[in-house]
């Protein structure tokens, strides 16, 4: 959204450009506006400095998560879209199950799409919210390497530090 | 593994991190450097990506969970409520919690945080209303002392401490982790009107800016400030500039928001003072409009800015200001409502001039009004033009506007109280502050026991590691974090009260409190010096017994001057009539012993005569060990 200007310099400038996105992980392609992709500054930073091909391979990113980052810049790269309007798209982006949502704000990490990365992560900040730490634990994938002593000296925090101090 | 465990985890993590963005790009441009992030990609780049790509696959098959990097987990964890992050999410694993205690998530998730409504009821008690989607849940504050909220700021409380105590202090309901303020250098009663809470982003310090009656004339003009956590006494502020009118004006009602304190009158005077907290400057700003038909304006902090209602008494309409640059005064008129309307429909029956504005609360568009006289509010949302009503328990006292948050969790660590330069007696580790400490164990023995405390800076790894003493147990704990807080402490005290040399006993059993790798560093046996000449860690007790005091036995079986307690107090078992002191310096212990021992040369039994005597010249020995004590006392102070 911030690098909306710089993008219409881009576009207009020559004509109307094409890329071609491909995900490495099923070889799915996508044909996108170039102004539509600069939304991804990894991807902006390539086309600046030249070493981006016609096809631009997407390495981590399968073809189901590519087409909704797609759909997220096309959203974004529409000029006339009202703020309503995107945040009603980008609630729709993100109704996805929780995994999904980490495959895609991995994405929008990668491609550094700002927006995309804080609709993303607020929307899984949103589902872990009432969650017990073991279940969050699970989703992330994380081991807990707390020892007991360690988790009891965390959990000792928790108390008034010198109650009753007069 | 206890390195791992607590100082080296952020290291591996990070590399970890870049190595698999490294991997990425590199598979996707071929020998081409991305200018994107910081660090140039490894040369073996591109083998990597072919060892991340089977990972990715088997990642899609969800038998193994990806890792995500640090900074997704970071951007994830600020959108949090501060009490899931504090009672839920500092448990999944050590990375989280250490994310959660950083300054910079700190920071960041205090502007993400939407504020509640703090309600004080009488008996000092205090409930907390968070307002959800289309309801509040109203629940009770607990903090076990009694008290009166004087301010607020970013989930910190400024209270007094016991009614009437004139002891204030400042904390986080939600760590419950406190601060006590210095006292006051003018000795009025605490009025509630008179603080304010403010808090300077850019540097995250919290101060307390604090009006009073200079010479008890009880015109509030003078102004003082603390920085919780930082100062030891309170800064006075110039409020001489100020014309004459606005001056009167600090006694007024006081609004903080952003790093501005706001002093305003919401009936007649056509100013509004502003203090600027960061740089100590008053500025005096005209008011959007001038009260001049009986109209009522409602000053109220708005987000960062102060904002004024300005209720017309003709016609329903109403007006929004907000304050749009705090320096030159320029007001920004946000919304033009007609209210009554909206407020009459939600609660029937009740005329407009009963409600009251209280707060502007969640991210600073929804505005709660408060019907006079009851417990009901009235919630108003000005960007969807909803309102909502909720309801408290007892008459409300006092309002604030309250969020949970993890602020201030620097400004309770025990601050330094004196710095010493001793010059660290073994390589990395460096003798930084001393502190003494008062604790009450436990609520059921109200014996106070005093603590010392000695922070040491490791400057390998860059961390600090505090030892806390137990005089009783004569054993000194390690805590690696340090939560403590610092309570009064009196330099001066602990210098006349013990002897307070400490063996350390941390050994591997401790490791969770860090007592390994101290060992490890400061050899097995270490003596540390709390209170001396040279307070710090020494390896051996000769040495660390010459830092501390020095007793002199006058009467006794070998009377002498002794470098420590045990000597001394070998001297004087079985004697009854033994006679000794402990003496700061040597010089001190020397000179009292010389000027007894000219006068009545060494005895073991004194005669009634000599005990006179003794008397006397103990009592001038210890007026120059009183004086040495006051010495000592303003040198410590004047250091820290």
């Amino acid at each position: 959204m911030a690098s909306a200007p710089e993008n219409e310099k881009n576009a207009s400038a020559p004509e109307k450009k094409t890329l071609t996105l491909k995900s490495m992980i099923n070889n799915e392609e996508f044909v996108v506006d170039e102004h539509v992709a600069l939304q991804s500054v990894t991807i902006k930073n390539m086309v600046d400095s030249d070493c981006a091909g016609d096809v631009i391979p997407v390495p981590t990113i399968s073809g189901e998560i590519l087409a909704l980052v797609i759909e997220y810049c096309k959203n974004h790269a529409n000029p006339s879209a009202s703020e309503d309007d995107l945040k009603k798209a980008d609630a729709g982006i993100v109704a996805k199950d929780i995994y999904t949502l980490i495959d895609l704000v991995l994405a929008a990490n990668f491609l550094d799409i700002k927006g995309l990365l804080e609709v993303t992560s607020q929307k899984i900040a949103d589902s872990i919210k009432d969650l017990p730490h073991q279940d969050v634990r699970e989703i992330f994938g994380v081991e807990n390497d707390y020892t007991p002593e360690e988790e009891a000296a965390v959990r000792a925090e928790h108390d008034w530090a010198f109650e009753g101090f007069p | 593994m206890q390195e791992t465990a607590w100082g080296f985890t952020e290291q591996q993590v990070g590399s970890k991190g870049c190595k698999e963005q490294q991997g990425l790009q590199g598979s996707e441009t071929p020998g081409h450097n991305i200018p994107t992030t910081a660090e140039p990609p490894p040369p073996e780049e591109a083998e990597e990506a072919d060892q991340e790509q089977p990972r990715f696959d088997t990642k899609r098959a969800r038998s193994c969970k990806p890792r995500l990097p640090e900074e997704i987990i970071f951007y994830i964890l600020v959108w949090l409520p501060a009490d899931i992050l504090y009672n839920s999410m500092r448990y999944v694993c050590q990375q989280w919690y250490r994310i959660i205690r950083d300054p910079l998530f700190i920071k960041e998730h205090l502007l993400r945080s939407t504020a509640g409504l703090l309600i004080e009821r009488c008996f000092n008690r205090v409930r907390f209303a968070k307002l959800v989607e289309k309801d509040a849940m109203v629940i009770e504050l607990n903090i076990p002392y009694p008290n009166k909220v004087l301010a607020t700021c970013d989930g910190l409380i400024l209270f007094e401490y016991g009614l009437g105590s004139r002891k204030l202090h400042a904390a986080n309901p939600l760590t419950k982790q406190r601060v006590p303020i210095p006292p006051r250098s003018c000795s009025d009663v605490v009025t509630s009107c008179r603080f304010s809470l403010v808090c300077v982003y850019s540097k995250m310090e919290y101060k307390v800016v604090r009006i009073y009656s200079s010479n008890g004339d009880r015109i509030y003009d003078s102004c003082e400030m603390v920085t919780l956590g930082k100062d030891h006494a309170w800064k006075p502020i110039n409020s001489q500039k100020l014309s004459d009118p606005c001056r009167k004006l600090l006694g007024f009602k006081r609004v903080s928001a952003g790093k501005f304190v706001y002093w305003t009158d919401c009936a007649y005077h056509p100013h509004v003072v502003a203090l600027d907290v960061e740089s100590e400057m008053f500025y005096e700003l005209c008011s959007p409009a001038v009260n001049t038909r009986g109209d009522s304006l409602w000053y109220r902090k708005k987000g960062k800015s102060l904002s004024c209602l300005v209720w017309l008494c003709a016609g329903s309409l109403s007006d929004f200001w907000v304050l749009s640059d705090p320096i030159t005064g320029d007001w920004r008129k946000l919304y033009k409502i007609d209210i009554s309307t909206m407020l009459c429909t939600t609660i029937r029956g009740q005329a407009l001039s009963r409600f009251l504005p209280v707060a502007w609360v969640s991210k600073g568009d929804v505005l709660v009004f408060l019907v006079g006289g009851t417990v009901f509010y009235v919630a108003m949302d000005f960007k969807t033009g909803k309102t909502f009503r909720f309801q408290s328990v007892g008459l409300p006292y006092a309002h604030f506007d309250f969020a949970y948050s993890l602020a201030g969790d620097r400004i309770f660590v025990t601050k330094c109280v004196t710095k010493f330069a001793t010059g660290p007696p073994e390589k990395g580790f460096q003798c930084v502050t001393i502190v003494a400490v008062k604790v009450r164990n436990g609520s059921s023995d109200k014996r106070i026991e005093e603590q010392y405390m000695a922070e040491f800076f490791d400057s390998d790894s860059h961390m600090s590691l505090l030892l806390a003493s137990h005089p009783r147990q004569q054993k000194i704990y390690a805590y690696r974090r340090h939560r403590i807080a610092w309570v009064e402490s009196f330099w001066t005290d602990a210098l006349a009260k013990r002897t307070s040399i400490f063996e350390v006993k941390a050994t591997a059993g401790d490791t969770h409190l860090g007592g390994e790798d101290f060992d490890n560093r400061m050899g097995l046996r270490t003596y540390v010096v709390f209170v001396g000449r040279r307070p710090g860690p020494y390896k051996t007790w000769e040495e660390a017994s010459l830092q501390g005091k020095t007793y002199v036995v006058f009467v006794g079986q070998k009377p002498g001057v002794y470098h420590t307690w045990e000597e001394a107090s070998a001297q004087v078992q079985g004697c009854s009539k033994a006679i000794f002191r402990g003496f700061k310096s040597k010089e001190g212990a020397v000179k009292a012993f010389n000027g007894y021992f000219q006068q009545t040369g060494p005895s073991t039994v004194p005669d009634s005569a000599h005990c006179e005597e003794l008397e006397t010249r103990l009592k001038i020995a210890l007026a120059e060990r009183d004086a040495a004590f006051d010495l000592a006392g303003a040198y410590a102070e004047a250091l820290a």
